[in-house]
């Protein structure tokens, strides 16, 4: 049986208030099982086309296809600050069809949380990890993590990223948009660049060395000659 | 009952046990204390914590449904239209638990003032009451439906007043025009006076005064059948309204 790209968008544009967030993006992530970096400036457009295919946008244009379920993590949180951790798992599997609870507790105990503290009373950071780990415990074939590294300490953020090679399903994709790019580049099988609301780079690994900072050199030098060209001879 | 259920109930218990304390209070107050005063607050407070927590409940719903809030119950597999009567049934129940809660107060003061028609008029006001909310359930779930294909939210917005108004306005004057005579006098309010008889327009409180006092007998049918089939007519919008319009990329 053929299997689908796992997300396509053909000629998605969203409007908020009186900017255009996205223009006409028709962007393809064909094969399965990646984790791709979606990288542009503030403003850019990253956290608006992941949550048109959340389907958290209702007022857009275009189409967006992918295969099975999704999970997005936002970049504010969305658990309620009243729950504690455990209430949390307990809310989730009933929110979430495709939630698998032990996944998400086996998660929380390598990174040492406590299931009886609230939200409320976590740190950012620890916050950031409880909802990331939800995320993951997740059972979908499409993961969109907007800026899941902001508000980490390093040891952290190696942790979170070891998480999110380790737990997600095989199959399954991961589209993470961060600024945090420095030192990422053997994370990602591919990158893509979006600015003023268009895509404008689809790259494979292997287009940046993976080992030291060029990932984020590749992403400026895209980013300049796009603005360049935007503004003509 | 599901998590979810819990949750939600949770989340909006601060507004309506802050609203149950106080008229709890004054309830308790007017039937120790100076009577008449008393009964003066009690009333008021009856009527802005009504109007307070009935604006709350459309803010919920029409916040969540049209202006995306609760994110989390938004990524869940149950539609938004699901979702959305489902935080409207957690607000109906709340304002129905206020009722009941004010209720008990109510029954007290006329056990106190002594009448012999007050399981009559108990049965009509509950059941007026049971109607008016479910009226206003089916109207809210109607408009914000029809507004959510409206772009900009402040257009939306005043838009969603604008048609509240006009259809609760419609629905008072259907039921004055169907239900009037001579002898009787109308205001908007409650009171707990006989023979004035409170009767709803959606939740529009309308005070009903007739000499013989006799009055609710025959006028409350029909304000009671007038909500029922305006909240037939709204569930049917939703629901055609809901079935229709895509709402999100999401299919569910």
């Amino acid at each position: 049986m053929a299997v689908g790209p796992a997300l396509e968008t053909r000629g998605l544009s969203v409007t908020l208030g009186r900017t255009r967030a996205l223009d006409d993006v028709s962007l393809t992530l064909k094969d399965s099982g990646r984790i791709v970096g979606l990288f542009g400036a503030n403003g850019a457009g990253k956290t608006t086309l992941m949550r048109a295919v959340a389907g958290l946008i209702n007022d857009y244009q275009g189409t967006v296809d992918f295969q099975g379920t999704v999970a997005f993590l936002p970049d504010s949180p969305f658990l309620y600050d009243f729950l504690t951790v455990r209430d949390c798992l307990r809310l989730c599997a009933d929110v979430f069809v495709d939630f698998d609870r032990d996944v998400t507790a086996e998660l929380l105990t390598q990174l040492g949380l406590r299931t009886d503290q609230r939200l409320g009373e976590c740190s950012r950071g620890m916050s950031e990890q409880v909802h990331l780990a939800v995320v993951l415990g997740r059972r979908c074939r499409l993961y969109l993590l907007d800026e899941p590294l902001a508000a980490v300490d390093p040891v952290t953020r190696d942790a979170l990223i070891d998480m999110v090679r380790a737990y997600r399903p095989s199959e399954a994709t991961v589209v993470i948009s961060t600024h945090l790019i420095g030192g990422l580049g053997g994370l990602f099988d591919e990158m893509v660049v979006i600015d003023s609301g268009r895509v404008i780079l689809q790259s494979d690994r292997g287009s940046w060395d993976p080992g030291d900072q060029d990932l984020e050199r590749v992403f400026k030098e895209v980013i300049r000659e796009h603005r360049l060209a935007r503004r003509g001879p | 009952m599901s998590t979810v259920w819990l949750v939600e109930a949770r989340r909006h218990l601060g507004p309506f046990a802050a609203a149950i304390t106080v008229g709890g209070l004054l309830g308790a107050a007017r039937l120790l204390f100076t009577p008449v005063t008393f009964d003066v607050f009690f009333q008021l407070f009856s009527m802005l914590a009504w109007t307070v927590l009935a604006g709350y409940a459309f803010s919920v719903v029409y916040g969540y449904f049209f202006l995306g809030r609760d994110v989390f119950l938004h990524l869940g597999h149950r539609s938004p239209a699901r979702a959305t009567a489902l935080k409207m049934a957690v607000q109906i129940a709340y304002l129905f638990m206020l009722f009941c809660w004010l209720l008990v107060f109510n029954a007290l003061w006329m056990a106190h003032v002594g009448t012999d028609e007050m399981p009559v008029v108990l049965t009509y006001y509950v059941t007026a009451r049971v109607a008016s909310l479910a009226c206003f359930a089916a109207v809210v779930l109607a408009i914000i439906a029809v507004v959510k294909r409206i772009h900009g939210k402040t257009v939306a917005l005043i838009s969603a007043l604008v048609m509240y108004a006009v259809v609760t306005g419609g629905h008072a004057y259907l039921m004055w025009w169907m239900t009037h005579r001579g002898d009787t006098t109308w205001a908007l309010g409650i009171a707990s006076d006989f023979p004035v008889v409170n009767q709803y327009a959606n939740i529009l409180p309308m005070m009903i005064g007739s000499p013989t006092g006799t009055y609710a007998d025959s006028v409350s049918p029909t304000s009671i059948a007038l909500n029922v089939a305006v909240a037939v007519l709204g569930c049917g919008v939703w629901i055609a309204m809901t079935r229709r319009a895509r709402l999100n990329f999401y299919r569910r």
